[in-house]
């Protein structure tokens, strides 16, 4: 193994310290994951909405952003997808999902196939519950306007990596009178995001699905890990700034 | 053992990145295998799911659901395009010419709709989220960069007035790493649940 | 002006005056416009994976060993056969295999990149700003950098601090501690600020692009109109 300059030696650390909080989290709170944790308002919108539609006899439409080759993030929404997928198989109409690049259509087609497989009614699931929506950023919007534009659809969730020209998006569903939910890992959408009428979570609250549908007890895990490693990179800082000043560290 | 298997191979295959990425450069060989393999597979499943998406529209066409001459221009253009790059070559001028013909005003629209729609969000911004710190900071630093951008306030060539506009340019940057720290610590932990096989975004 | 040159143009039109059609409503014209973007953006990227991905770096390998298989190329090929099941409804499931190592490499390289390339600069960076060379001016403490460098580190925890998660039953609620919720009072209006600069930025961007295809539609009609 070659050596290390600061910078890899400070990533590794992180990634190791990381893994070791994300075991003990899993460990310690393999009993009531989910307590202890604040809810994100806007997470918490989507099972409200899933509830809204399957009453009015209407649908989700969720649009899962750009490629996952883009940002890795988009992984972040298919759990989500997995859990209100599952709470609309039995309604009359099913969640239907649109994404921005092959891979993300194809993990959301697997997602949904498998739901379906998972309440034992794989005859119910059709490939249009899961469509690619277009290639690139500006297709992807393009596609998905349409789909947010239904008079099928009880409101809208755009949960992925979105740009922020998809205020058109939001203003679309608006104009239809529908609600619209936006959880995006793109800071410029948020920011943009923020003067719309959207429900919108910020920061770091993206990855927050998981744990605030309480669908997955690593995704509570995790998020005790992410305020344990906030601790100790505010603990850092100060320590680093301190030696620094001190001129212990050159 | 069957829903085994895709979580095994989700875990090997990064941990045989990080292995890889680690030990350069005597395993970039390997690297640069399994990297080459994963760009194959995101191409053929850009080609599977927009093969499913014709075929749901074709389907459409077929039955001659509400909204059907949609699906034709889809089709169609999809149709006109893909045999031109084809036939003419990808890289051919006159094709490309056609293509950003299309492309070109159509994005530049649609990005300059985008403008319109924000401008008239932002005049409701108060209404729509009330008044709080986020909000009120977010309305003050939006009109100051906004007057900022326009160079007015530079272009008096006031020392002092030069120093404040330092700062204040500078004062986004705060937040900014705060948030990508944020975000960053988010996606390390996603990545670290993948390759564990606790979360499975290829399903269950 | 040539006869392409005026079909280039009057497509160019045609589609500003489609997508603009917004403003009045969603409309017929709006959603032809967006279809023909789907269609046309699909089709040209289907074209270059074909040609710029599968034919050389599958295909062309297997034909190089004469057809035989080498466990290089069968591997992918495979891994690629098992995605195009996925087109029936019955065998979507098939697809889960290349699925499960495309997302297991995109996540090694997202655990590298992030680590790497934004948590460790990032925090390094702020260190830095502590750094001697910095808040020393001829040997003497630079207060008014010293200053700045603090201001920087008690934002940036401020900013994170917004998004802690952990809460405490507080009589019949769970709410955070008092700390937490102070430091996040602070943090939202650093968010704030940070969001203010990049929504200008973008607007700024989209407003650019608005007067330049309003700039190239009037220079379109002028050049008609003048030949």
């Amino acid at each position: 193994m070659p050596a290390l300059s600061l910078n890899d030696l400070l990533a590794f650390g992180l990634c190791v310290l990381a893994l070791v909080a994300l075991g003990m989290n899993l460990l310690v709170h393999r009993k009531h994951p989910y307590s202890g944790l604040r809810h994100t308002s806007a997470v918490r919108s989507t099972e409200i909405l899933s509830q809204a539609a399957a009453e009015q006899g209407k649908r989700l439409t969720i649009g899962l952003g750009l490629d996952v080759a883009d940002s890795t993030t988009a992984m972040a929404s298919l759990p989500v997808l997995a859990a209100l997928t599952r709470r609309s198989i039995f309604t009359d109409q099913p969640v239907r999902a649109a994404s921005g690049g092959g891979t993300l259509a194809c993990l959301s087609q697997s997602v949904v196939r498998g739901t379906y497989q998972g309440a034992v009614t794989p005859e119910l699931f059709k490939p249009d519950y899961a469509l690619l929506a277009g290639l690139s950023p500006y297709a992807y919007l393009a596609g998905l306007l349409p789909q947010a534009a239904s008079r099928a659809n009880a409101g809208v969730i755009l949960y992925g990596p979105h740009r922020p020209e998809s205020v058109l998006a939001v203003d679309l569903v608006e104009r239809k009178g529908n609600p619209v939910i936006v959880l995006t890992s793109d800071l410029s959408a948020q920011a943009v995001l923020l003067a719309s009428s959207a429900q919108l979570s910020l920061g770091e609250d993206f990855f927050d699905s998981g744990a605030s549908l309480e669908v997955n007890p690593s995704a509570a895990a995790a998020l005790r890990a992410q305020d344990l490693l906030r601790i100790v990179i505010t603990v850092g800082l100060i320590l680093g700034a301190v030696l620094r000043l001190l001129g212990v560290w050159q | 053992m069957k829903k085994a298997i895709p979580i095994l191979i989700a875990g090997l295959s990064g941990l045989l990145v990080l292995v890889a990425l680690i030990w350069q450069p005597q395993l970039a060989g390997w690297l640069e295998v399994v990297l080459n393999w994963a760009v194959i597979i995101a191409s053929v499943a850009a080609l599977v799911a927009m093969a499913t998406l014709l075929l749901a529209h074709t389907r459409k066409i077929i039955m001659v659901r509400h909204g059907f001459i949609y699906s034709v221009i889809l089709i169609g253009a999809f149709l006109v395009s893909f045999v031109g790059g084809m036939t003419a070559g990808v890289e051919n001028p006159s094709y490309l010419r056609w293509i950003a013909a299309i492309q070109q005003p159509a994005e530049a629209s649609l990005l300059g709709l985008a403008a319109l729609v924000m401008a008239a969000a932002a005049l409701r911004l108060f209404h729509q989220r009330g008044w709080s710190a986020l909000t009120v900071s977010f309305g003050i630093s939006a009109l100051v960069f906004l007057v900022l951008g326009l160079g007015w306030l530079q272009a008096l060539q006031i020392p002092q007035l030069d120093i404040v506009i330092g700062y204040l340019e500078a004062l986004p940057l705060v937040g900014m790493r705060g948030l990508l720290i944020g975000m960053g610590l988010g996606a390390l932990l996603l990545g670290l649940r993948i390759v564990l096989g606790l979360e499975r975004p290829y399903g269950e | 002006m040539n006869a392409l040159d005026v079909i280039i143009g009057l497509i160019g039109f045609a589609l500003t005056l489609m997508v603009f059609s917004y403003l009045l409503g969603y409309n017929f014209f709006f959603r032809a416009a967006l279809y023909l973007l789907v269609g046309i953006s699909s089709g040209y990227i289907a074209a270059v994976l074909i040609t710029k991905v599968i034919l050389p770096l599958l295909i062309a390998p297997i034909q190089a060993h004469n057809g035989q298989f080498s466990p290089l190329t069968v591997v992918p090929l495979l891994l690629c056969l098992l995605l195009v099941l996925m087109l029936f409804p019955r065998t979507v499931s098939a697809g889960k295999l290349p699925l499960a190592f495309l997302v297991g490499v995109m996540a090694a390289l997202t655990i590298a990149g992030v680590s790497r390339g934004t948590l460790a600069p990032q925090l390094l960076s702020i260190v830095n700003r502590f750094s001697p060379s910095l808040v020393q001016t001829d040997g003497e403490p630079a207060w008014g950098q010293i200053l700045e460098a603090v201001f920087i580190l008690l934002g940036v925890v401020a900013v994170l601090f917004t998004f802690h998660h952990r809460t405490h039953l507080k009589g019949d609620t769970e709410a955070r501690s008092g700390l937490v919720e102070g430091l996040s009072s602070v943090g939202q209006v650093f968010i704030g600020i940070t969001f203010g600069m990049l929504f200008v930025g973008f607007y700024t961007t989209a407003l650019t692009a608005l007067i330049a295809q309003l700039g190239t539609i009037k220079d379109f009609i002028l050049s008609l109109i003048t030949g």
